[in-house]
């Protein structure tokens, strides 16, 4: 039968998806401006200057601006389009060629001509002169990301993962914007170190900067404030979490709170409310100098100063890990100790602690991470004790201006973190110590011996009630004029911040801190949902998916949690200030930060939630003919829910409360919070400082309760929904 | 909305599982007639639930090929595949009811809203739960869980449906309920069924066919009455109704009464010859094919000891040693012995059969 030349085929549902991505690849090339339009894409300006040279889309601009090289991408887009419509349906390969090549060629050209033409010498000399080009606008965006999804999708119609299309792109765009947003910025700093004075590159110059004296020390500095560090929250993490568990203490609501507070507290404030207390002008400071005449000194600026605060800050995340751990010890097991003859200060020594020690290390190493990454705390208090953490902020923002020397501490930085979360992946990885097998089993745990049980509550007891005491003097200094020197009550403080006046022009947001408070809440919002989307996807990827080089994709994703917000700051200003990608001073960039900060968290807490749903589930809903992204919908998430909630509350939370990232990435425009308070204390305007930590501690505290709240209905509402799956073993 | 049946044939050809450098599967080559149920019966990691995962398409065959009513699915994700399964752990939605759990596979069908809700209905009728559609699934008993997992599987009206040993989280009596049920469903609207067990009674009980399966190949297929009457070996002779395996060898193959004439060392026994080839043989003693008395009656009995009497009401299971073998015995109420008792052992030729010894 001869063809008949005027009926289209039909098209499958993957050409139909085809179609769609190269129609909006297109409707990026044809219609909207390629590059950065200057006074910004939402203001609309450039469509009535469209054509003009920075509001041409990517035809125009290679057609009436002379950048043919764009010429290629726009191909790239294009082929598809026809490919789409071949008699026998499109072949994969080409599909996922043309996303490939267009993709490649997109940043290749991106990298290689920049804001003064061609970005190497030897290139101008080959191919002459050309024009200039700026960043990706939102057209270069919508290209790339249809030629992204093109190229996965043509890799899923060559079989790829049984040619389910939802996982290859998934996968894919997961993979591109880690590599995109955290291992090209952190390579861009091995790079920056290996700058010669002379301009040019060298390997020896990376050595020449890690290691000389002045690095050394810093570095030196931090590793032992680790340490220290490390080991203290550990032990009063221990003491918190026996306390919990294993001993008759009544306050345990309080111990609750007490593991909430780090996560909502600002870095800085505990610093903070220690100069309060033990600064030159703090009350106990001159409560000392009046009883016992010791003289006010600047003692508590330094090593032990950072000490004392790293461990008030960090000791409650250690409570909350070892207490998964104490949890996690079978009572069953103490009591067949005590059955076999055991007292109870043998069964501790020879059951309890030695079941208990990976979770000791566990916490010892996050400890020791926390401090080598705070960089809140040091700024406050730090004194002459240089870490490195706020020595790379020093070396960008201060005089120095050494983009050479901050990549160096960036670079010892990241290997301290990095060895800590080796160490921590092969002492782990090698033993298993859950004592919980199958069946969960009841009994009593068994009673600490009486030694260990008065020495928890002579450490832990008193500390809770200095951190109480510390909260509270905070609060308080707030309230007073100059805490210490002159303690007249005033709300001076607070109007100054969040003053609001009625005038006859409406309401006016009189108070400084506002337009900063806004941004950090519009900011930290906007970067929620998709933390929380990235995160969850990653995840269901990870525990859900077996596709080829997981394990390194594993690698990567968790890699990022050790990557301190420091050298992640450092590394955007390095990558992202100039084109292709040009974002720094936009809101954008402190998005994009927050998410890719944030996601390793969602990723694991999508995990434990997905270890518990079972497996049989989804197998089950693809036997009945739902597809993978149907199953995630229908399936996953109604059951993952919590585990939803609980991550965007963390990203949201966690956004507003980091500094030591995006205090390189404000801007006058774009101001947050702690950078604004951090500024504050730098002046030693210790009042606003302390007013505004407190008001974005309640507002965190009421957002996180309205919350609980809400999921608390919910679940009511839902008659007790749990998984019954009863795990089936596989033949 | 009457749920119907079609029911198609399945193929399996050379299909092979490996995961890593263990083979789970092993080239197995297997047909399954059109409205037959099929079981795979084997002891646990003999690759039966990875065969069954394979037909799904849960699992990627290593190499091989499935076809399902002729058709190649080999390369088909399983919600292409025209199949529906029962899970070991019914895998029912938590967060959904009775009624949209069975719907649920119908949601990505032509059929209208309502057209759904009632083929549903229809499919819970069949399975005895009208009147639950609101109820969660936490709210079912488990034989109730597990007639929804059943009726959510038939409302798609599939080419195959498989069964994951879906009784085994069941109590004794309501496993053999829940078997009587799914055989008779199976019958009545005549599906092409496979279902995995390593319940050997199960399997007699509710198979057209069965496959036994070792260490990642088929030992044997063959009828319920093939199997336990005609093992292909000792490996099935023994899993199929336990069995006391008794080395001996063939000392004469009488021609002309089709008998051969075994020695046990101490006995010599003429059984209906089966063709063997060599003459190292097992002899397969099945339980209740011996009977003990106190005295030696007839010739073909073996002198032996009770070693333990064990009583269970219906019957008593008495292990005698004799000789040179022990021997798991199954005698009426009236038979009783204490432990240590002289007694003797009188074989049934028309209950045994042999093995090859290798």
């Amino acid at each position: 039968m001869p063809p008949d030349p005027i009926t289209m085929p039909e098209l499958s549902k993957q050409s139909r998806h085809i179609l769609l991505l190269a129609i909006i690849g297109l409707i990026g090339a044809i219609a909207l401006p390629w590059y950065v339009v200057p006074s910004g894409f939402w203001k609309f300006t450039w469509i009535g200057q469209f054509g003009e040279a920075n509001a041409s889309s990517l035809f125009l601009q290679a057609l009436l601006h002379g950048r043919w090289q764009l010429l290629l991408i726009g191909l790239c887009l294009l082929i598809p389009f026809i490919e789409v419509f071949r008699r026998e349906g499109p072949r994969g390969s080409v599909i996922a060629g043309a996303g490939g090549v267009g993709l490649f060629w997109m940043f290749a050209q991106g990298f290689l001509i920049g804001l003064k033409g061609w970005n190497a010498s030897w290139l101008e000399l080959a191919f002459g002169p050309i024009s200039a080009q700026t960043g990706f606008g939102v057209g270069a965006v919508i290209c790339g990301g249809a030629l992204l999804l093109l190229f996965s999708t043509g890799l899923a119609l060559n079989g790829l993962m049984r040619g389910d299309g939802f996982l290859v792109g998934s996968i894919t765009v997961v993979a591109s914007c880690i590599a995109l947003f955290v291992f090209y910025p952190v390579f861009l700093i091995l790079i920056e170190s290996a700058v010669t004075p002379e301009g040019g590159y060298s390997v020896t110059a990376i050595f020449a900067r890690v290691f000389s004296a002045d690095v050394g020390q810093v570095t030196l500095n931090s590793l032992a404030l680790g340490v220290a560090t490390g080991l203290a929250t550990t032990l009063l993490g221990l003491g918190f979490a026996l306390l919990h568990k294993r001993t008759n203490f009544r306050a345990k609501g309080l111990l609750r709170l007490l593991a909430i507070l780090p996560i909502i507290t600002p870095p800085f404030v505990i610093g903070l409310g220690i100069i309060l207390l033990f600064g030159r002008n703090g009350v106990a400071t001159w409560l000392m100098s009046e009883l016992f005449g010791i003289p006010p000194s600047r003692w508590i600026y330094g090593f032990f100063g950072l000490l004392l605060v790293q461990t008030l800050a960090f000791a409650p995340i250690a409570y909350l890990v070892i207490i998964g751990v104490v949890e996690g010890i079978s009572p069953s097991m103490e009591e067949a100790s005590q059955t076999l003859r055991a007292n109870r200060w043998q069964t501790f020594a020879n059951v309890t602690w030695p079941l208990m020690r990976p979770g000791l290390a566990n916490a010892f190493l996050i400890g020791f991470v926390e401090s080598l990454a705070d960089f809140g705390n040091p700024l406050v208090l730090g004194g002459n004790y240089d870490v490195l953490s706020t020595d790379i902020f020093f070396a960008i923002v201060g005089s120095q201006n050494d983009p050479g020397r901050a990549a160096a501490l960036s670079i010892a930085l990241l290997a301290l973190t990095l060895s800590a979360f080796y160490l921590q992946r092969r002492w782990l990885g090698r033993r298993s110590y859950t004592t919980i097998a199958g069946k969960g089993d009841s009994g009593l745990p068994a009673k600490l011996p009486d030694g260990v049980r008065r020495l928890i509550y002579m450490t832990a007891v008193p500390w809770l009630a200095f951190t109480v005491l510390l909260y509270g003097i905070t609060l308080i200094g707030g309230f007073v004029k100059s805490l210490g020197i002159d303690n007249t009550l005033t709300f001076q403080h607070y109007i100054t911040a969040f003053g609001i006046e009625w005038t006859e022009r409406g309401l006016q947001w009189t108070g400084r801190a506002w337009s900063s408070f806004f941004t950090t809440i519009g900011v930290s919002a906007a970067a929620a949902p998709f933390t929380a989307a990235i995160g969850l996807l990653t995840a269901y990827l990870l525990n859900r998916q077996r596709f080829i080089g997981q394990s390194t994709f594993e690698f990567i994703t968790m890699l990022s949690f050790a990557i301190p917000g420091t050298v992640i700051g450092v590394s955007y200003i390095l990558a992202f200030n100039v084109p292709p990608i040009e974002i720094t001073g936009t809101g954008l960039i402190l998005v994009i930060c927050f998410i890719f900060r944030n996601m390793p968290v969602s990723i694991r807490a999508g995990i434990a939630a997905m270890s518990q749903i079972d497996r049989s589930l989804d197998e089950c809903s693809l036997m009945l003919r739902h597809g993978s992204f149907a199953t995630i919908r229908r399936v996953i998430l109604p059951l993952l829910r919590p585990a939803i909630i609980a991550s965007l509350v963390y990203a949201f939370v966690r956004a507003i409360t980091s500094v030591s990232a995006v205090i390189f990435l404000v801007s006058a425009q774009y101001n947050l919070a702690t950078a604004y308070i951090v500024g504050r204390v730098e002046v030693s305007d210790f009042g606003v400082a302390i007013a505004y930590s407190s008001v974005l501690i309640l507002f965190m505290l009421g957002a996180i309760g309205a919350i609980q709240l809400g999921v608390g209905e919910q679940r009511r509402s839902n008659r007790g929904i749990q998984p019954l799956a009863v795990r089936g073993g596989v033949a | 909305m009457k749920i119907v049946s079609r029911s198609a044939a399945v193929r399996l050809d050379a299909v092979t599982k490996a995961f890593g450098s263990t083979v789970a599967v092993d080239a197995v080559t297997l047909d399954i007639e059109a409205g037959t149920l099929v079981t795979l019966l084997g002891p646990s990691g003999c690759g039966k639930t990875t065969t069954l995962r394979m037909i799904a398409g849960l699992e990627t065959q290593t190499s091989g090929h499935v076809l399902i009513g002729g058709k190649d699915v080999t390369l088909l994700p399983p919600n292409e595949r025209d199949v529906s399964m029962v899970f070991q752990s019914y895998a029912l939605f938590p967060h959904m009811s009775v009624i949209e759990n069975v719907s649920y596979g119908l949601r990505q069908s032509q059929l209208s809203r309502p057209a759904q809700r009632d083929k549903a209905r229809e499919g819970l009728k069949m399975v005895g739960l009208e009147g639950y559609d609101d109820r969660l699934p936490s709210e079912l008993s488990g034989g109730q869980q597990q007639r929804v997992a059943v009726a959510r599987a038939l409302v798609l009206e599939p080419q195959v449906l498989l069964f994951d040993e879906p009784l085994s989280n069941l109590d004794a009596k309501l496993r053999r309920r829940m078997r009587e049920e799914i055989r008779e469903l199976q019958q009545t609207l005549g599906l092409t069924s496979v279902y995995v067990t390593h319940d050997q009674e199960e399997a007699l009980a509710v198979s057209d066919k069965i496959v036994v399966m070792n260490k990642g190949r088929i030992a044997q297929v063959g009828t319920p009455h093939d199997l336990y009457e005609r093992p292909a070996d000792a490996f099935v002779a023994d899993f199929i109704g336990s069995a006391n395996l008794i080395p001996g060898s063939i000392r004469k193959r009488n021609e002309k009464e089709k008998t051969i004439t075994i020695d046990l060392g101490n006995l010599i026994v003429d059984v209906p010859v089966r063709g063997y080839e060599g003459n190292d043989i097992y002899l397969v003693v099945r339980p209740s094919g011996v009977s003990l008395d106190a005295k030696g009656s007839k010739a073909a009995s073996l002198p032996a000891k009770v070693e333990k009497a064990t009583y269970l009401g219906s019957h008593w299971e008495y292990t005698i040693s004799t000789a040179n073998s022990s021997m798991f015995v199954v005698q009426p109420t009236h038979k009783i012995f204490k432990p240590g008792a002289r007694v003797f052992a009188t074989l049934d030729p028309d209950h045994i059969t042999v093995v090859r010894r290798s």
